[in-house]
């Protein structure tokens, strides 16, 4: 039992290690900006664009779960305005940025796992080095580039749309005002709501792109191989968001 | 000139490289001939720094290939054009796409790009099937290296060709 724990422990410090050592060579090429800088765009609209329904789905049935909860919660002991402080806060923390997160890791993550590690096996990326390309530049940059910058802006479409949706069910069925609801919204609210989700979004979006790009060069054998560096992919991704979560809600709350 | 001098190559327990010795010179026309996984692939993935050796020496042009920085490498590798045996086209591009991007990082004007996919399409009677997507790269005809993959080894002009 001991040396399977022992093994267990070399092997993560190991893949630690080999995530250190692929974001270094992510930074050593990052500096070329003629190769990635024209893919960036491309890539912006396939992880930003095309995951917008998604995320407003996820984000439109939150932002009415939690006016309903929260209104189930107070039950007369608090003001009910306080639907829309909840909502919006909640929104905005943490559901906001991490329900993205996790159903993105499912998207975005996998699907990056799945095309780099079919690319691999099939020698696409060693065409690409034989081609005078570095793939960090090529495939790897673009991604993280795009995910990193176009996961804020997922997000504040989300927040928004839950807010909307919470604001919806609060007029409906819980008899309260706009005015009400937008009191409730603003009596707690400070800047850093929102820019600490925006941040937190940012390094979700940053995790998943690493995670995808790394475990879909590192995919070995056929198809079989390329199923288990999505599921992996998907796994670490979500495992990292919640330990980032948590970090950042320790650094910066 | 191409120089592999008792090179070792082993993936895990299997020893595919053992003493590999080689010498091409310029001009001259090399063919190795083997069963399946003797490391025919192998020696050509050693010389354009695809693989590095477990021991030995890889030489080309007078430079040790596995010690190379990146950009060094990426030099000898222009010199080099590689046909994969199973194409190893990127199927989101068009076949003019795959064939041109082996030019768009040498700083080469757009027009001259256009002119040299031209050419290579023509030389490997793809011209009209430029705009086709790689991914309907399967019935292309004959088996071997696949036509597309020709043009973009001869569009880029290489000193040497390896194709597997």
């Amino acid at each position: 039992m001991i040396t399977g724990i022992g093994r267990r422990a070399v092997a993560a410090v190991e893949a630690v290690g080999r995530l250190g050592h692929f974001v270094g060579d992510m930074t050593r090429a990052l500096p070329d900006v003629r190769t990635w800088g024209r893919l960036v765009a491309q890539q912006m609209r396939r992880i930003g664009v095309d995951s917008l329904p998604v995320a407003l789905f996820i984000a439109a049935f939150t932002g009415v779960v939690l006016a309903l909860q929260a209104s189930y919660t107070f039950t007369g002991a608090v003001p009910l305005y306080f639907v829309g402080t909840l909502v919006g806060k909640t929104m905005m923390l943490e559901l906001g940025p991490v329900l993205a997160g996790l159903a993105l890791a499912g998207r975005v993550g996998a699907s990056m796992a799945a095309e780099l590690g079919t690319m691999t096996i099939t020698e696409q990326v060693d065409a690409l080095e034989t081609l005078a390309y570095d793939p960090q530049s090529f495939l790897v940059v673009p991604r993280v580039v795009a995910a990193t910058a176009m996961f804020p802006v997922i997000v504040t479409f989300a927040v928004a749309t839950g807010i909307v949706t919470g604001w919806l069910t609060s007029l409906a069925l819980l008899e309260l005002s706009t005015a009400q609801f937008l009191k409730g919204l603003k009596i707690f609210y400070v800047f850093k709501d929102l820019w600490f989700g925006l941040f937190k979004s940012a390094t979700f979006g940053f995790t998943i792109a690493l995670v995808g790009c790394r475990v879909g060069l590192g995919t070995r054998g056929g198809a079989e191989g390329v199923g288990q560096s999505a599921m992996r992919a998907v796994v670490y991704s979500a495992v990292l968001i919640l330990m980032l979560d948590a970090f950042w809600a320790v650094v910066l709350l | 000139m191409i120089e592999l001098q008792d090179v070792h190559k082993a993936f895990g327990p299997k020893q595919v490289l053992t003493g590999f010795t080689l010498t091409v010179r310029d001009g001259e026309t090399l063919v190795l001939i083997g069963y399946s996984g003797t490391g025919k692939s192998v020696v050509l993935k050693h010389i354009v720094g695809l693989l590095h050796p477990d021991a030995g020496e890889v030489i080309v042009d007078g430079r040790m290939v596995p010690e190379l920085d990146r950009a060094e490498l990426n030099a000898v590798r222009r010199d080099i054009g590689y046909v994969f045996q199973f194409a190893a086209l990127f199927d989101s591009m068009t076949v003019a796409e795959n064939v041109a991007l082996g030019l768009r990082n040498r700083d080469l004007p757009e027009a001259e790009i256009v002119e040299r996919v031209q050419e290579a399409l023509a030389l490997v009677d793809l011209t009209g099937r430029r705009s086709c997507r790689a991914g309907c790269a399967s019935g292309w005809g004959s088996p071997g290296p696949s036509p597309c993959g020709r043009a973009t080894c001869c569009t880029t002009s290489p000193r040497r060709a390896s194709i597997r």
